[in-house]
């Protein structure tokens, strides 16, 4: 009996026993979706498991009748607590709070006001503040977790991750291999193999318009199409957006932008070469 | 492979993955089966920025979970897993095949110590008998005030030679053994199989080649040796007998030609 059986077993049987048996899987999940990131204190952390709980053991009959069997229950039952923790976190985004506005020039001095102020706010540094410096292996360990969640991003473009990947590095300045070409187009050209050959973009190259112009030249012979250009770029763009925002995840733990997006890419694939 | 119905299951009404979906995608991820997904859900994860973001969350999340994946129920096995059966495999056989060679050479070198110590054994069967008692009762009273070591020499005299291994250790914790005690008590020792004890307790009496027991004690050593499985001491202190020619003369040549 497989480790999955028995917890099905457990399911139809004992479901207390089953959500005893999580408990290890709900202490990580809260941990890291709500804790970690700082939108509850560490104290907080057995109320938020033991709401989880509860809520668990009122939707056990249900997830016994909408578990088809065809994921690992363990991590069915993650994506029940991880929407519990959203709704959790949202539950607490927002509080009512009451307070006396002395700058409000539309309220009468000494007059209370109720508004709504988000509780999880990110500080703002004001110009010339500097982050301060981690220590070298806690960043380390920092980028492990933010490299295997990039890795995970890609995987989910089953059809487009070779083509992605590609014109990242290709766009990001990142020397690419024929290996990564072959990958998104296997019967790839001489003059694009010459092109993405292991070197550094050319100094020809170098510019964003002449970029653009060779992955537009490549795409449209690989995928026999016509774009143009702006098409390639703005396509390119979305996709680096798309990759921010999943990096930067929901509720937001990461503050990537175009900027430190390109450093993290290349940070990312320095790793891989040197892990062979 | 999912059959349409099955496929729909991990679709909610709004058309996103459902719960079960997501859940599969997670171990898609964890199990390096992405290529396994069905079509349809692989598409969708592809062009929903919602579900991508539920799928990444999750994985983030629960793949550092340090625990092995167990058979999945579409997955079946990870590429990993399979490879590591493999080699389990392997490393099983080649268990097996070291096992199965370690017990050859056990019971090769079981057989050939069976062989040698039956070899050995009945040759000191042959050979060895134990001294008869020459002392007198009379004289044994009149010369040691030791009660056990009397006791011992009648259980000696009986062939009781257990019992008398026992009166000479006790007589020794009395006082100090004489040559005589030290023969017997040897002697007691050989007959109940304790070569060891016999090679230390005949150790004394080859100083000295005045004591009464001197060249028995030589012929009995030898026997020791051959009982201790130790041929080649054995076969030195045959020689030994030979050369000097004592009256073990014939039969230290004799077993020195059967061990050889």
């Amino acid at each position: 009996m497989s480790a999955n059986d028995y917890e099905v077993r457990l399911l139809h049987e004992n479901p207390g026993e089953l959500i005893l048996l999580y408990q290890e899987l709900i202490k990580i999940i809260v941990q890291k979706q709500l804790i970690n990131p700082g939108f509850f204190k560490s104290q907080n952390r057995d109320d938020i498991i033991q709401t989880i709980n509860e809520h668990l053991l009122k939707k056990m009959p249900h997830i016994a009748k909408y578990y088809n069997g065809l994921s690992l229950l363990r991590t069915y039952v993650s994506v029940i607590i991880r929407n519990k923790c959203r709704e959790y976190y949202r539950s607490q985004l927002k509080q009512e709070t009451t307070y006396m506005s002395d700058q409000d020039v539309l309220l009468a001095p000494g007059i209370k006001r109720k508004v709504f102020i988000r509780k999880f706010q990110t500080t703002v540094l004001h110009e010339g503040l500097q982050y301060t410096s981690a220590q070298e292996t806690e960043k380390h360990i920092v980028f492990e977790y933010e490299f295997r969640r990039f890795d995970a991003i890609l995987r989910t473009f089953t059809k487009q991750k070779a083509k992605i990947e590609l014109c990242i590095r290709y766009f990001f300045h990142i020397p690419c291999r024929t290996s990564d070409l072959k990958a998104y187009w296997p019967g790839a050209e001489k003059k694009y193999l010459k092109i993405f050959s292991g070197k550094k973009s050319s100094e020809a190259e170098s510019t964003k318009t002449e970029k653009y112009k060779v992955l537009t030249g490549l795409i449209n012979r690989c995928e026999n199409k016509t774009n143009t250009n702006d098409a390639i770029r703005k396509w390119l763009a979305d996709k680096i957006t798309e990759l921010i925002d999943l990096l930067n995840g929901d509720p937001q733990q990461n503050y990537f932008d175009n900027e430190t997006f390109q450093y993290f890419v290349e940070a990312y694939y320095n790793r891989k070469e040197n892990i062979g | 492979m999912l059959n349409t119905s099955q496929t729909e299951k991990l679709f909610n009404v709004d058309g996103h993955l459902s719960e079960e979906g997501i859940a599969i995608w997670v171990d898609a991820l964890q199990y390096q089966k992405t290529g396994a997904l069905p079509e349809k859900v692989k598409e969708h994860v592809e062009n929903c920025a919602l579900c991508k973001s539920a799928v990444v969350e999750l994985y983030s999340v629960i793949g550092q979970e340090d625990r092995p994946l167990s058979e999945h129920p579409y997955f079946g096995g990870t590429d990993h897993q399979t490879r590591r059966a493999i080699k389990h495999d392997i490393k099983l056989w080649i268990k097996i095949a070291a096992s199965l060679l370690i017990l050859v050479s056990i019971a090769v070198a079981l057989l050939f110590q069976f062989w040698h110590t039956n070899n050995s054994g009945e040759l000191f069967a042959e050979y060895f008998s134990p001294y008869p008692n020459i002392v007198l009762k009379r004289n044994l009273v009149q010369e040691h005030q030791n009660k056990s070591f009397v006791t011992a020499m009648d259980h000696y005299n009986k062939g009781e030679f257990r019992s008398a291994t026992q009166y000479f250790e006790k007589s020794g914790q009395v006082e100090v053994l004489s040559d005589t005690a030290l023969f017997y008590y040897g002697n007691a020792s050989l007959a109940t199989g304790n070569a060891k004890q016999a090679i230390v307790l005949f150790g004394p009496l080859l100083t000295d080649s005045g004591s009464r027991f001197f060249r028995q004690a030589e012929w009995y050593y030898a026997l020791a040796y051959l009982s201790a499985d130790k041929p080649e001491q054995c076969l030195q202190q045959l020689k030994k007998l030979i050369d000097e020619d004592t009256h073990h003369k014939t039969e230290a040549l004799e077993l020195l030609r059967k061990i050889e």
